[in-house]
């Protein structure tokens, strides 16, 4: 063969390659825009077999309550024929630091969940923010949501952009079998807080279950103890953020001392810090720990895997001798938002309309063993937990999770270092407020 | 990592031409020139596109954007000079996060070196059990580092294996929280780091010390030379090569350190283990304060290039 006949091989070759290239470059942004995309981080699709058909409006929804979500979407698809939901999951530990990257790399599904007001990165306040989620405010269901509701659905320009699916109270989570097998009782008052520890630790138990190696269990006992101490004057976030009061000025100095003061009192397990949250859900199952305090819509997730019988009662946490005094921490669990660039805007938008219907909600509320975040219709039934949320409501005994407002996501990151540290004895009460101070200011 | 291995792999077998190793003979280089395939020069082209569009462009890109105030996501965005980088010697967690590194790096280079230099010695005879212990020291080089980090929290648990094998001992004073304690955890994740590495580090030296001429070693032995002076004053300087090579390779792989740290501890407690590239995700992903965390990037990009340029440099001179 001479140079003559190869010239045109060569260059046939080296088109080929370059074709072959572009058409790669280019599959990879088309992966990047669309729902395909949803597969390049660490989201799994849990609907890899669902069957697709040609002309099916599809939504991609990433879900964190699998079994609670596939019953909705069931009833969605079965009310809305030529309409698809493919859900993916998303591990728990590092769900906003994978969904933040997916959004900003503009490869989230179209639907997702984000947290009810401000505080973190995944907030609606702050999602919205950065352009991330899309404006709801025509949907029908925003003319149901109570003013309290709305106040934490809507982002800086009073936009809704989130739907609550179901709420939750955060306070002691006891194993109520493991409780009368060593014959104790649900504490009512601080002192019996620290009676209860003690009688845990002679019958060979731990009181209360700590993971602080997931640094986000370590706000539940600050925001159970809070919701006594700090939270029962209503002015409290308009003084803070007008600067008038501070962590430091007030009494969450008198809610960290006393987390400190269960630890010195045995209540929770040896090195905290070291243990995972996972650790304690089994020791929680197993008996040998006989409550963690946690966020009572995660009750279901604890129940399961625990020997037959077993049953975990919810209680608010005292943090004075007054029981009249407690009040119960409770804000909106689950909230559902849309991608602000979902694939089908109008099909998302559908989908999520269709997840506030009473119907939804009662499904819903009931598979994820949590409060409903709307009005229910008549076929649910209310858990324990339930029972105790809506009563602490109904009283007006409740307060909502502080970090919702909270004006950056860097507060909350202080506070989880913050216990970690305060737990392993390189930080004081007096540093940890400082610290939170300067976190709320910057 | 596997950047680390896949270079380590072309460095092992570049240690096999040290003094000793039979060279390529001009014959050799004449036949191969002859009868090898010469594909055209432009069959590079695919390759070279992808890597600059996969990796120049975007270095490129984040170069220039630490410069502004772009968020990750918005087209709009500032120029501020020099801003961000002022902003990352006043962040006092970017100052925890350097130190931390330099600790994690110090004590994986120094750690990993010897273990793998000794394992590489004791391996480097005629023991029977040569092969399979080689295959043993060697077999955690191909889990991900994810998978081994997974792997040591579990055995690191303060009720973890570790710690039972410790009471199984008698030693229940040794019983640490290890990944609790913030003045143990960082060492705890060092050993992992090298408990992986530390394979990769044998092999080179392994090949290194196949092409000491025997006769040498044999020569300083019928001298009156013992063990250790034949060790530093024949093997050594010997294979001096594949000790540049390892140290400047197990430096850069634990400067960029972030899979493994992440999956162990996440940072914590109290940021005891974070690392430079922990910050940068936790900076852009947690806090999305994308200016600050791209200019840690250039910093910790800057810093790697200057040493891996003085790997190359060393590794000319000394192989």
């Amino acid at each position: 063969m001479t140079s003559t006949t190869r010239r045109p091989a060569r260059l046939a070759l080296a088109a080929g390659a370059v074709l072959s290239l572009l058409a790669v470059t280019a599959g990879c942004s088309t992966a990047g825009s669309g729902a395909a995309g949803v597969n390049g981080g660490e989201l799994q699709n849990a609907d890899a077999d669902k069957e697709i058909q040609e002309g099916d409006r599809v939504v991609t929804y990433l879900s964190q309550s699998p079994d609670a979500d596939r019953e909705a979407i069931r009833l969605f698809e079965e009310a809305n024929p030529g309409y698809k939901v493919t859900m993916y999951t998303a591990p728990g530990t590092s769900y906003q630091q994978v969904v933040t990257t997916q959004l900003a790399g503009g490869t989230a599904p179209d639907v997702l969940r984000t947290f009810p007001g401000n505080g973190s990165n995944l907030a609606v306040v702050q999602a919205s923010e950065k352009g991330f989620l899309a404006d709801l405010s025509d949907l029908s269901f925003t003319s149901r949501l109570s003013e309290s509701l709305r106040s934490v659905m809507v982002d800086g320009e009073g936009r809704v952009v989130g739907v609550p699916m179901n709420s939750s109270g955060i306070g002691g989570m006891y194993n109520a079998t493991a409780l009368e097998e060593a014959g104790l009782s649900i504490p009512t008052t601080w002192s019996e807080v620290l009676q209860f520890c003690a009688d845990a630790s002679d019958a060979g138990k731990v009181a209360y279950g700590l993971g602080l190696k997931d640094a986000w269990t370590g706000q539940m006992v600050p925001y159970a103890l809070a919701a006594t101490l700090v939270q029962d004057d209503p002015e409290l976030d308009a003084k803070m953020a007008a600067g008038e009061t501070s962590f430091a000025d007030s009494e969450w100095r008198d809610v960290f001392a006393k987390y400190l003061e269960m630890g010195e009192a045995g209540c929770f397990n040896d090195n905290p810090n070291g243990t995972a949250f996972s650790t304690v859900q089994d020791e929680l199952r197993a008996g040998d720990t006989l409550a963690t305090v946690g966020l009572s819509l995660t009750i279901g997730a604890t129940l399961t895997g625990a020997p037959t019988g077993t049953e975990i009662e919810f209680a608010p946490l005292p943090a004075t001798d007054d029981p009249a005094e407690t009040r119960l921490s409770t804000g909106v669990g689950v909230t559902l938002s849309m991608n602000a660039k979902a694939a089908d805007p109008e099909a998302a938008k559908k989908f999520l309309e269709f997840m506030a219907t009473p119907q939804v909600q009662s499904v819903y509320a009931t598979a994820s063993k949590a409060s409903p975040g709307l009005e229910v219709d008549d076929s649910y039934s209310g858990t324990q937990a339930d029972e105790v949320v809506l009563a602490a409501t109904e009283q007006g005994m409740v307060a909502q999770w502080p970090d919702q407002t909270w004006p950056n996501p860097r507060v909350q990151q202080a506070h989880f270092e913050g216990v970690q540290a305060l737990f392993a004895g390189t930080q004081t009460v007096d540093g940890l407020v400082a610290e939170l101070d300067a976190a709320y200011t910057s | 990592m596997t950047t680390v291995q896949d270079d380590a792999s072309v460095v092992a077998a570049r240690s096999v031409g040290q003094p000793g190793a039979a060279a390529p003979g001009p014959t050799t280089r004449r036949r191969r020139s002859r009868v090898g395939i010469r594909p055209p020069k432009w069959f590079v082209l695919p390759a070279l596109v992808a890597y600059l569009v996969v990796v120049v462009v975007p270095n490129l890109q984040g170069f220039g954007y630490s410069f502004t105030t772009w968020d990750g996501l918005s087209p709009e965005f500032e120029w501020v000079g020099l801003d961000n980088f002022a902003r990352v010697f006043d962040d006092r967690s970017s100052y925890g996060a350097m130190v931390n590194t330099v600790l994690l790096t110090l004590a994986v280079v120094v750690v990993q070196n010897v273990l793998g230099l000794l394992l590489a010695l004791g391996l480097n005879t005629t023991v029977k059990s040569r092969y399979l212990l080689r295959l043993v020291f060697f077999l955690p080089v191909v889990l991900t580092a994810i998978v081994t980090g997974y792997l040591w929290t579990y055995l690191l648990n303060p009720r973890g294996t570790v710690n039972q094998i410790l009471g199984a001992l008698g030693l229940e004073g040794a019983q640490q929280d290890w990944l609790g304690d913030p003045g143990v955890s960082l060492w705890a994740v060092a050993a992992a780091i090298v408990w992986q590495g530390v394979g990769i580090t044998m092999v080179i030296y392994l090949a290194a010390l196949q092409n000491v001429p025997a006769e040498l070693v044999e020569a300083a032995k019928i001298d009156g030379a013992g063990s250790f002076r034949r060790l530093m004053a024949i093997v050594l300087p010997l294979i001096n090569g594949a000790v540049v090579i390892n140290l400047m390779l197990t430096i850069t792989g634990t400067l960029k350190q972030f899979d493994m740290v992440y999956a162990m501890t996440g940072g914590g407690p109290a940021g005891a283990t974070e690392t430079i590239s922990t910050v940068i995700y936790k900076n852009a992903f947690t806090l999305l304060d994308f200016p600050l965390a791209i200019a840690q990037g250039v910093l910790l990009t800057l810093v790697v290039a200057v040493i891996a340029i003085a790997q190359i440099r060393l590794t000319r001179r000394e192989i």
